[in-house]
């Protein structure tokens, strides 16, 4: 008779990612974190520097660019996508409304083009003169339809935050929604009782209740919008923008690496936004107390 | 009236969503020379079937999709079993070093693909698969958000149970397959959608390890349209729809199961 | 009774999968992944073992070298293997091949942006082989503007032959403007200088409405050209920056004006340099002329078909009375891989495609109007043939007549990060003038472009002296 299953098991459950964490993960996060000691350009032309690009890094004002914009972006996402997403969410969580699962397939569905379609896509909607939005703003508002939102530098970041929030917003609701309907329906009725209004309601049994889940979808967004690239890569035609209004620490990481070809520097660059994601998740967390629950 | 006002709402942020994509649709069926002139769609004896023609003429089109399934297919499936497996693991066991495994799958989800990207390339190189679909495959098997995903749908089974199974003589791996795994089912659809997504999107690495265009899969192909010195606007955008149809479909059967899945699983906390 | 069939039928399909404990996404999943299998099984992707490899961005190119390749092929009984590779892409599978030193092509095309950043680190460890003593053997050398060359010389050797000149000419509306000017009595040939240009033109300026030309302020595309018009560059030879010298500050003083001053002073205005929307704004007539290297001239002719017959070419106004009428934008190279296993066969091949047939050459200038450096080719009718477009000019002859007065185009491996600098630096100059007009913009413009300047060469301090190192 075995009460508990052997030792081993876990071990050869977990088997596969341990495998392809020590093959894909350990191995080249070593070999990164070596290269970035040096400057190189490429594999014959190897000067060890030590630490010194990342005391470099420290006062490159570019990186401090691609920061600022990185920063923004993430705030900006998190900022309007997460209210709009939850916003949505508990309107859709009303029983009165029809054609629910309709409205939430169409919220969804902006998330099916994934970051390389829309992209490819924005960048036409976003053209001045012919460009949808354009021609939409110059047809309903009367504004002009020569807004160049990909090449001027105060719209890049806007116009970025706007295709984020079309692709992001319906993904993010479904989570909230899954988390809505997971509150308990009496404690909305205590609340009613005790003649508790829409907002104290929303304070203090909605909020709570979806919690967890809203902590992980702030963090995960968070981390996401650190990793920007693809989306403003592509948007802006494989460049950062005009006065790199649309530089990203990846982007600059990539343009170091594969167009400036020291992939040391591009390595310090990795390892500092990594630092950096690794410790604002960590503040998240600590603020909102997750990080201490074991589940 | 607060009815009319919700359902204003929904239409309008329907509107919003829906437009971009009714965009690239009618973008499709434009000439290239009515692109520029037409914001939306040009008058209906306008339109045009030619992009598609044009598109399957300048690529390799069905290729491009057929090594897309094929990757995204064999991807989710192993992405499903080793995820599902390691999250029972996570979730049902406790053993030595699952603080730690567990930390560092969260410091995996952190750190930016490109830092990795060259080291990556040496190392598939000397595994022999530059060029090939392994080479999208095997570094993709695992996935640790699944793991996670699993892992918190399965903290749910009763301890009792799993013990009961055993002292009945079921292995593991049954108690797995027969009893763990079905309480998961709603977690699933979601996954599989999810991973199927982030497969079928993947863009970054397919560029650099592919070299041979008859093993592209679409987002590389499509992407190579986009020259410097020429772009094919009305092709472009007949590929970018075809190539978004299979997950629009793909959502379309598996909604149910997906936001059941949302639903019941990710939701725990 | 048969709906109820159906029903049923379903049902029970329905429970069947119930009954599978995965549910019904991943069968399709596995399902659509196993048909996809067995459809790459049936059409194996073909490998043919080639002797020669190279690597392309433009899928005209790739067209024209593939039947070359096949040429080449029949006569040396070697097998050439030509692959498309993105434009994007290019330079990132080319920097990871290298690195890994594997899949490296014996043959490879890259644009000038990117090229000087693969010219870096010992001269005997550069991944591409010095072409001169090549050139020079076989009499190439004469036949060639030598000013093309100098984009992919570094230290002496020569990283990469020339596919193009790309002279830069004025593209202009002459439907809108040869009426116009003829009124007066002149002729857009007699516009000598840019103040020529806009004094004469002036009458056509609708402020919001119509422009004169177009010049982008969003990136250094016009900027370049106009620097180099006046004799500056972005680098000098021998890598030096040059970037924030008396020529750009002035290049910078006469520009921003143009496109930053209000009301009817501003006389150009641009809505974008790359998307569609640059041929709406011609094919509106919202500027009337545009800055136009060669390999524009065709993009013109795709995307604004409209304008058929309504468009022709003249040289640039020059910036001062006998100036310049040219200038030099974008360009390719194509170098042979250090590691390649046969840098003869390569040479060959690469001579093939590059300084081989004129008929080649000029079927090529038909669908690019990309003028090739070698002038053993110029005489193939192609080039002299008029274009019903371009108001029948013969655009082949316009582009010749400027190829020798081309200005040269120093590379660097820093030219990202300058050209990148700079833009910001127009940009901001663009934004102070906006604001405070011509007031402290001289000031404004030198310490502008001397931080911009200034940023790059910390970079370029960081550089290690590769060849002195390599030496002890």
């Amino acid at each position: 008779m075995r009460r508990h299953a052997s030792r081993t098991t876990p071990y050869l459950f977990l088997a596969p990612f341990i495998l392809s964490f020590l093959i894909f993960g350990a191995y080249p996060i070593i070999r990164s974190l070596v290269l970035s000691l040096y400057i190189t350009s490429g594999p014959e032309a190897q000067q060890f520097v030590g630490l010194d690009n990342y005391f470099y890094l420290l006062k490159d004002p570019d990186f401090w660019t691609a920061f600022r914009n990185t920063a923004t972006f993430a705030l900006g996402s998190v900022v309007l996508q997460l209210p709009l997403s939850l916003g949505l969410a508990i309107l859709l969580n009303r029983p009165e409304i029809r054609g629910r699962n309709v409205f939430r397939f169409i919220f969804f569905s902006p998330n099916l083009m994934g970051l390389v379609f829309s992209a490819l896509l924005f960048m036409l909607i976003l053209a001045p003169k012919f460009g949808l939005l354009n021609a939409a703003l110059h047809g309903l508002f009367g504004l002009p339809a020569t807004t160049r939102w990909l090449s001027t530098p105060a719209l890049v970041m806007p116009a970025l935050i706007m295709v984020a929030l079309w692709l992001y917003t319906g993904f993010n609701m479904v989570y909230f929604l899954a988390a809505l309907q997971s509150v308990d329906a009496e404690l909305y009725e205590a609340a009613t009782i005790d003649g508790a209004g829409r907002w104290s309601q929303f304070w203090h049994v909605t909020l709570p209740g979806i919690k967890p889940v809203l902590i992980f979808v702030v963090v995960l967004s968070t981390i996401g919008s650190f990793q920007l690239f693809e989306l403003a890569f592509l948007l802006l035609g494989n460049g950062s923008g005009p006065d790199q209004a649309g530089l990203t620490i990846v982007m600059y990481l990539y343009q170091n690496g594969f167009l400036g070809g020291d992939l040391g520097y591009a390595s310090a660059i990795g390892w500092t936004l990594a630092a950096m994601v690794l410790l604002l998740s960590m503040v998240q967390l600590r603020i909102t107390g997750l990080g201490t629950e074991e589940t | 009236m607060r009815r009319i006002v919700i359902y204003g709402i929904l239409i309008l942020v329907s509107i919003l969503c829906l437009v971009p994509m009714a965009w690239l649709v009618a973008s499709a069926f434009k000439s290239n020379a009515d692109f520029q002139v037409y914001a939306f769609t040009p008058p209906v004896e306008r339109l045009t079937l030619g992009n598609f023609p044009s598109l399957f003429e300048q690529m390799p089109f069905l290729r491009f999709m057929m090594n897309s399934f094929f990757v995204a297919g064999v991807t989710v499936m192993a992405q499903l079993f080793f995820s599902a497996l390691g999250g029972f693991a996570l979730a049902k066991y406790d053993f030595a070093g699952k603080k730690t495994i567990m930390g560092v799958m969260i410091a995996t989800m952190m750190i930016p693909g490109p830092v990795l990207l060259a080291p990556m390339y040496e190392l598939i190189y000397h595994l022999g698969l530059i060029d090939s679909h392994l080479g999208l495959i095997v570094p993709g098997m695992v996935n640790v958000f699944g793991m996670f995903l699993f892992r918190q749908s399965m903290l749910s089974v009763p301890d009792e149970m799993l013990q009961a199974a055993r002292i009945d003589g079921c292995n593991e791996l049954q108690i797995f397959w027969h009893m763990v795994l079905p309480v998961s089912r709603p977690i699933i659809g979601a996954f599989c959608l999810i991973a199927f997504m982030g497969t079928w999107n993947s863009f970054l690495w397919p560029q650099i390890i592919l070299q041979t265009s008859d093993r592209f899969t679409l987002p590389i192909g499509l992407n190579q349209m986009v020259g410097v010195y020429q772009t094919d606007y009305g092709a472009m955008m007949a590929g970018t729809l075809l190539a978004v149809l299979p997950v629009v479909v793909l959502f379309f059967i598996l909604q149910k199961e997906f936001i059941a899945g949302l639903t019941k699983g990710a939701v725990k906390g | 009774m048969q709906v109820q069939n159906t029903d049923s039928v379903m049902g029970r399909l329905r429970r069947r999968l119930d009954d599978l404990p995965l549910g019904l996404a991943p069968l399709l999943i596995a399902g659509m992944g196993l048909i996809a299998g067995l459809y790459l099984l049936i059409h194996p992707v073909h490998r043919t073992r080639a002797d020669l490899s190279l690597w392309t961005f433009g899928a005209l190119h790739s067209d024209a070298y593939q039947e070359a390749a096949r040429r080449f092929e029949a006569q040396s009984g070697r097998k050439v293997d030509v692959q498309l590779i993105n434009y994007n892409a290019v330079n990132q599978k080319l920097r990871s091949a290298l690195w890994a030193a594997v899949n490296v092509p014996d043959l490879v095309e890259i644009e000038k942006s990117a090229a000087g950043g693969f010219f870096r680190g010992p001269l005997n460890k550069v991944g591409f082989l010095d072409l001169k003593p090549y050139l020079q053997r076989d009499g190439i050398l004469g036949r060639i503007p030598p000013n093309t060359l100098a984009t992919y010389t570094d230290r002496g050797a020569v990283f990469g032959v020339p596919h193009d000149i790309h002279p830069v000419m004025l593209a202009y509306r002459a439907d809108i403007v040869d009426p116009y000017l003829a009124r007066r009595g002149k002729r857009m040939e007699e516009l000598a200088t840019w103040d020529d240009f806009f004094r004469e033109l002036k009458g056509l300026l609708v402020p919001e409405g119509r422009y004169l030309l177009q010049i982008e302020h969003g990136d250094a595309f016009a900027f370049q050209i106009f620097l180099m018009q006046r004799g500056g560059g972005v680098f000098g030879p021998g890598g030096r920056l040059r970037m924030d010298d008396e020529t750009a500050v002035q290049t910078m003083l006469w520009m921003i004006p143009l496109v930053a001053a209000s009301g009817d002073k501003q006389v150009a205005a641009s809505l974008g340099n790359w998307d569609p929307s640059f041929y709406r704004g011609l094919i509106e007539g919202y500027y009337i002329a545009v800055l136009c290297p060669d390999w524009r001239s065709s993009q013109i002719q795709t995307f604004a078909r409209e304008l058929h017959g309504k468009m022709r070419l003249v040289p640039l106004p020059a910036p001062a009375p006998g100036g310049l009428r040219t200038s030099q934008s974008g360009g390719t190279m194509l170098g042979i891989a250090r590691s390649s296993k046969d840098p003869e066969l390569a040479w060959r091949f690469a001579k093939e495609i590059y300084y081989g047939s004129p008929r080649q050459h000029g079927r090529l200038f038909r669908t690019t109007n990309i003028l090739t450096p070698d002038r053993n080719a110029w005489g193939d009718p192609a080039y002299h043939e008029p274009r019903p477009y371009w108001s029948n000019q013969a655009l082949g002859e316009e582009f010749i007549a400027l190829a020798d007065q081309v200005p040269p185009f120093y590379s660097s491996g820093f030219l990202p990060t300058a050209v990148a600098k700079l833009n910001e630096a127009i940009v901001s100059c663009y934004g102070r003038y906006r604001s405070h007009g011509a007031d402290g913009f001289e000031a404004y413009v030198r310490r502008r472009l001397k931080s911009a300047a200034d940023y790059v060469r910390a970079q370029m301090a960081r550089e290690p002296d590769w060849d002195a190192k390599e030496g002890s």
